[in-house]
C-alpha cells in the first residue's frame, strides 16, 4: 500500500506493506540510518523518533500508521549543518560513548523540551523523561546532565 | 605516595597545570557524528546486491541431527544459498549441543525471506542426556558434551593441562591450581576461619547493537567487515576455526565501531563461519548476517557463571592467615579461551589486593549444555571481586571487626612483591581511595530511617582488575604518525574506539608530544588485519596504557625527525622546544613552514612494551534503602573512589566509571539469563532487566585517586575494566547491613530479599 506523509520538514509517498515497522521503512528507503535497531519490543528506545512533535519507539509503530502524520527523525534536527542545541548539549557535557544509543535519547530530549519542563531541572523529572530509553555505555548520569543543561541553555534564549 | 585529583593541597595540580592536552577534560573527538545520527555502525553498512542470512537454531540442548529436510527452502524464490550444519567451514559434527547451536543457515534477498526460508527447514534430531550443573558436568557419570577435556576449536589461550584433583574427569575447558606456603598451617594459626560459597549470575552484556558481520570472498581470502576488539587475534581464531591459514582471512573494521565490553573481543562459533559459508556458497557476494535480540542473547557470549568457596583464616586482630579457594565455572557448550582468563584472573587477583600468606587455589571451567560463555568487562576479576568482597564483609562482622579497618590492615601496599609472580606493586592507591570514598561518602549519606517499613544499611568494597592482560604476560603497541605540510597529523593505531574514548586519548597524548592542536589531529585504527599484525587491539584495559605509551614515542620521534630535518639548517644549539602549530614548526625564537622542511609527509613510528600489567584499584561505597514489604531495593548514594593512576581526561574516567556502575547495579540486583535445563527464559529485553536511569542511585560520586604509575603515560593506569569488581559486592554487603541477611546468589532480587525477611521476621 501507498502512504503519505511528512518527513523531516518534506512531504514524502512510500509502498510499505502493513506489517512493517516503521523504523524497517525509514532505514531502508530513505537510508536514515541514524533510526537504529535494537531489540524490536519497544524497550531500548534506539529507534526513538517524533510522532507529530511526540517520541515514538518506530519499531513498535506499523508503517501504514504514519500515513497524514509528520515524522521527525534525528538526520531532520540540525538545520544547515548547525547542530541542534539538545545535539550540542550532548556533546558538550559527554552525554554519550559509543554512541548508538544517541538519536534515541536526543530525540526523547527534544519531545521533553516541548513540554515545559521544570526549570531549575528536577532530577527526577529528567529520569521519567528518559526512563524509555536504554544506554549501556554511560550510567545515564552525564545523559541527566546534558538534559539539564538543555534546559537551563534554553530559557536563556 | 598515592596523590588526589580534586581535593587540594595536590601534588598533581601543578602535574596538570604544566600539561596543555593531557590531563584535561578534552571534548571527544567523535561526538559529530554520533550526535547527528551520521554514524555508520556495522550494522548500517548494505553493499550493493548484498544477499541476508538466517539460521534454523537448535531448540534442543544436546541431541543428534539425524536428517535435515531443506527442500521447502531451497524451492523458494529468492534464495540464494541453504547450508546445512554439517556443509558449514569449520569443526561442526551432528551434534547441537546447547539451545541456539546451528543447524543449517540459508541467504536470501531480504531478511524476512531468509526468515521465512530458515523456518521451513525441518531437522529430525534425537535427544542426548544432558548436564547443566558444572559441578555434576565434570564429575564421572555426568553426559559428556565433548568426547575428550580441552577441545581444539582455535581458541586462545589454549594451553596444556594436568588436572590433579581425581574428582575432576570430563567435560574440562580449563584447569588451574597454585598453592603457595601451606594453607593447613595457616588456618591453624587463625583465630577464626569462616567459610561460605557465592554465585554469580550468568549475564549479557546486552550491546544495543546486536553482532553484525558481512562476510565476502575475494579469491581465497574471507573477509569480514565487522567489529572485532581484538582483530588479528580474532582474524587468527577465525582462520583456526575454518580450517584455513592466517593469511586468508581478513577483518575490516566498519566506519564506526560499536560498543562491545568484550563482547566483541571473540569470534562467535555460529556466527562468522555461518556468514563465510553462505558466501562462499553465492560465489563470494556480500552476506549480512545480523543476530536479532533473542539471537543475541541466546548465540553470543555471556559472563561465566561461577561458584566460588571461599575459605579464609584471620587472627583475633584481623590478619589474613591463610585463604584457600574453589572456583567452578560455566563455560557453556563450547571453548573459546575465555575460560582460561576466568580462572587465572580469579587465581590472582586476590593476591593482587590482599597479604595471604598461606593460599590455595583451585579452579575448573566446565563444559555443560548450557549458552556459551565469553567475555564481558573485567573477565574473572568481576565475580572473584563479588565473591571475595563479599566474604570480607561477611568475616569481619562475624568476627566483630569493622570491614573497612579488616580491609586496611591486610592491604597490598607499593613494593610488596605479589607471591604468584615476585613482582612488587608499582602504585596503589587503595587507602586513598578508601579514605577519599569514606569521607565523601559520610558527607552524602542519609543515615538510618526512622520508618520501620524501610531497612537502611551501607556497605563498600574494594576491588582490582590489572591494566593489561595478566599477571605476568609481555603487551605492546605499535602507532604510525604521518605529518603534512598543512600541519595534520595522521595517528594510526591498532585500538578501536567503541566509545569508551580512545581516540580521544590518544589525541590529548599526540597533542601533547607535538605541539599540535587537537583539532589537526586525527586518529585512525589500522584499516584492516592485513596492516595490524601481531597487537592486540582494544581488551583488557591496555588501551591508554601500552598504546598511549607508543603514541607518547612517536610523538617523541616526530619531534626527533623534525630535529634532524632542521639540523643543517640552524645552529643545533639552538633547536630546542620544538612545537608545532597549524603549519608551522617552532623552536627556540625562530620557526620555520613545514612545507620549507619537506614535500608530501613525513613517518615517524612509536613503539612501547610492557610486562607490568599494573593493577588498578577501587573502593566503592553505596547506601541502600529496602522496603521490608517488597523487598524493592532503592541505592541512595553511591561513590566510587578509583585509582586510575592519572586521569589523562577525567571526564571520561567518570563516564567509565558511571557506566560500569549501571552494570554493576544490573549484576548485584537485577539482570540474569534464566535457564531452565539450558533453555533461556528471558532472552529479550522485555523479560531480561537491564536498567534505566531510574535504577541508578539518587546520588552518585566519582572520586579520581592519582597514585601515579610510573610505567605508564604520564602516570596512568587503566580503568573500563577494573571499575567493575567492587560494584556489585558494595551494594551486596549494604544489603547486609540492612537487613542481617548475608545474600549468597546473585542478582539479589527484590522477591528474595522480600521471602529472606519474611524468613527471618525481621518485618513483624
Amino acid at each position: 500500500m501507498n502512504i503519505t506523509f511528512e518527513l523531516n520538514g518534506k512531504i514524502i509517498s512510500a509502498e510499505v506493506s502493513p506489517h512493517q515497522p516503521l523504523r524497517d521503512i525509514l532505514r531502508s528507503q530513505f537510508d536514515l540510518t541514524g533510526v537504529k535497531v535494537g531489540c524490536h519490543s519497544g524497550r531500548c528506545g534506539v529507534c526513538s523518533v517524533l510522532l507529530d512533535g511526540k517520541v515514538i519507539k518506530s519499531c513498535l509503530l506499523m508503517a501504514p500508521k504514519a500515513n497524514g502524520r509528520s515524522i521527525t527523525t534525528i538526520e531532520g534536527l540540525s538545520i544547515n549543518g548547525e547542530l541542534h542545541p539538545v545535539q550540542q548539549s550532548f556533546k558538550d557535557n559527554f552525554a554519550l560513548q559509543c554512541g548508538y544509543c544517541t538519536p534515541g535519547f536526543i530525540m526523547a530530549t527534544v519531545d521533553y523540551l516541548s513540554s515545559s519542563p521544570s526549570n531549575p531541572p528536577v532530577r527526577d523529572e529528567i529520569k521519567t523523561a528518559i526512563k524509555g530509553n536504554v544506554c549501556r555505555c554511560t550510567g545515564y548520569e552525564k545523559i541527566i546532565s546534558a538534559v539539564s543543561n538543555a534546559i537551563t541553555s534554553s530559557e536563556s534564549l | 605516595m598515592s596523590t588526589s585529583f580534586n581535593s587540594s593541597p595536590n601534588p598533581n595540580d601543578e602535574k596538570r597545570s604544566s600539561l596543555d592536552a593531557v590531563g584535561h577534560n578534552v571534548v571527544k573527538v567523535d561526538m559529530d557524528d554520533k550526535v547527528t545520527g551520521a554514524a555508520k555502525y556495522g550494522s548500517d553498512i548494505q553493499p550493493d546486491g548484498v544477499l541476508h542470512a538466517a539460521l534454523l537454531r537448535s531448540r534442543h540442548v544436546h541431541a543428534v541431527i539425524k536428517s535435515v529436510d531443506t527442500s521447502v527452502a531451497e524451492s523458494m524464490e529468492g534464495v540464494k544459498a541453504v547450508v546445512t550444519r554439517d556443509q558449514l567451514l569449520g569443526q561442526f559434527d551432528d551434534r547441537v549441543r546447547y539451545y541456539g547451536d546451528v543447524i543449517a543457515a540459508v541467504a536470501a534477498t531480504t531478511p524476512e525471506l531468509a526468515i521465512k526460508a530458515a523456518d521451513s527447514i525441518i531437522p529430525i534430531l534425537e535427544s542426548l542426556p544432558s548436564v547443566h550443573d558444572p559441578k555434576q558436568a565434570i564429575r564421572s557419570g555426568s553426559p559428556k558434551v565433548h568426547d575428550v577435556n580441552n577441545p581444539d576449536f582455535g581458541q586462545h589461550g589454549r594451553h596444556e593441562f594436568t588436572v590433579d584433583n581425581v574428582e575432576y574427569v570430563q567435560n574440562i575447558d580449563d584447569y588451574h591450581y597454585v598453592h603457595i606456603g601451606d594453607v593447613e598451617q595457616g588456618f591453624l594459626e587463625a583465630d577464626f576461619v569462616f567459610e561460605h560459597e557465592y554465585i554469580s549470575p550468568r549475564v549479557n552484556p546486552c550491546n544495543l547493537d546486536t553482532h553484525c558481520t558481512i562476510a565476502e570472498w575475494d579469491g581465497d581470502t574471507v573477509v569480514f567487515t565487522e567489529t572485532l576488539g581484538a582483530p588479528s587475534r580474532s582474524r587468527d581464531e577465525i582462520a583456526d576455526l575454518l580450517g584455513m591459514p592466517h593469511d586468508k582471512v581478513r577483518v575490516v573494521m566498519p566506519p564506526v565501531i560499536s560498543s562491545s565490553f568484550g563482547a566483541r573481543s571473540v569470534p562467535q562459533l555460529s556466527f562468522e563461519p555461518v556468514a563465510a559459508t553462505l558466501s562462499r556458497e553465492v560465489g563470494g557476494s556480500p552476506i549480512k548476517l545480523w543476530f536479532d535480540r533473542e539471537e543475541e542473547f541466546t548465540a553470543t557470549d555471556h559472563r561465566h557463571q561461577t561458584s566460588y568457596n571461599i575459605k579464609m583464616g584471620i587472627t583475633s586482630k584481623g590478619m589474613i592467615t591463610a585463604a584457600k579457594i574453589d572456583l567452578v565455572a560455566d563455560t557453556g557448550a563450547y571453548p573459546n579461551g575465555v575460560g582460561h582468563i576466568v580462572l587465572s584472573n580469579g587465581l590472582s587477583r586476590p593476591l593482587e589486593i590482599y597479604k595471604i600468606p598461606h593460599y590455595e587455589f583451585e579452579g575448573v571451567s566446565a563444559f555443560t549444555n548450557n549458552l556459551i560463555a565469553g567475555e564481558f568487562r573485567g573477565i574473572g576479576s568481576t565475580q572473584l571481586g563479588y565473591a571475595l568482597e563479599s566474604h570480607m564483609d561477611e568475616m569481619a562482622r562475624r568476627a566483630d571487626i569493622d570491614p573497612i579497618k579488616f580491609r586496611l590492615m591486610n592491604f597490598v601496599e607499593e613494593g610488596y612483591a605479589r607471591p604468584n609472580t615476585g613482582r612488587p606493586i608499582e602504585s596503589c592507591g587503595l587507602i586513598e581511595c578508601v579514605e577519599r570514598g569514606l569521607s565523601t561518602f559520610k558527607k552524602i549519606q542519609n543515615g538510618p530511617s526512622n520508618d520501620p517499613e524501610k531497612l537502611r544499611g551501607w556497605g563498600m568494597a574494594a576491588g582490582t582488575h590489572t591494566t593489561g592482560l595478566g599477571a605476568v604476560d609481555l603487551d605492546s603497541s605499535e602507532v604510525k604518525f604521518i605529518l603534512f605540510p598543512n600541519g595534520s597529523l595522521v595517528v594510526e593505531v591498532e585500538v578501536l574506539d567503541h566509545g569508551q574514548g580512545t581516540d580521544t586519548v590518544m589525541t590529548q597524548i599526540a597533542s601533547e608530544e607535538t605541539g599540535i592542536d587537537i583539532s589537526n589531529i586525527h586518529v585512525q585504527h589500522y584499516a584492516d588485519t592485513d596492516s595490524a599484525d601481531a597487537y592486540l587491539g582494544s581488551v583488557a584495559s591496555r588501551s591508554t596504557y601500552i598504546t598511549g605509551l607508543a603514541v607518547q614515542d612517536a610523538g617523541r620521534n616526530l619531534i626527533s625527525t623534525i630535529r634532524d630535518l632542521l639540523s643543517p639548517l640552524y645552529d643545533p644549539g639552538k633547536i630546542e622546544d620544538i612545537t608545532i602549530t597549524n603549519n608551522t614548526v617552532s623552536f627556540g625564537n625562530q620557526s620555520v613552514q613545514l612545507s620549507d622542511l619537506f614535500d608530501e609527509s613525513i613517518i615517524s613510528i612509536g613503539f612501547a612494551e610492557s610486562e607490568l600489567n599494573p593493577p588498578a584499584y577501587g573502593a566503592h561505597f553505596a547506601e541502600v534503602e529496602i522496603d521490608a514489604l517488597t523487598g524493592h531495593v532503592t541505592i541512595l548514594c553511591y561513590v566510587a573512589a578509583q585509582d586510575v593512576g592519572f586521569a589523562i581526561n577525567p571526564k571520561m574516567v567518570e563516564g567509565q566509571l558511571e557506566g560500569a556502575i549501571s552494570q554493576g547495579i544490573e549484576f548485584a540486583l537485577r539482570s540474569e539469563v534464566k535457564l531452565d535445563r539450558g533453555i533461556p527464559l528471558n532472552p529479550n529485553l522485555a523479560d531480561y532487566s537491564v536498567i534505566s536511569a531510574w535504577e541508578m542511585p539518587q546520588k552518585l560520586i566519582c572520586e579520581i585517586v592519582e597514585s601515579n604509575e610510573e610505567s605508564g603515560p604520564y602516570g596512568a593506569k587503566g580503568i573500563g575494566t577494573p571499575a567493575m569488581p567492587p560494584i556489585a559486592p558494595a551494594i551486596i554487603n549494604a544489603i547486609r547491613d540492612a537487613t542481617g541477611i548475608r545474600f549468597n546468589k546473585a542478582p539479589v532480587e527484590s522477591e528474595h530479599i522480600a521471602m529472606a525477611l519474611l524468613k527471618e521476621g525481621t518485618n513483624q
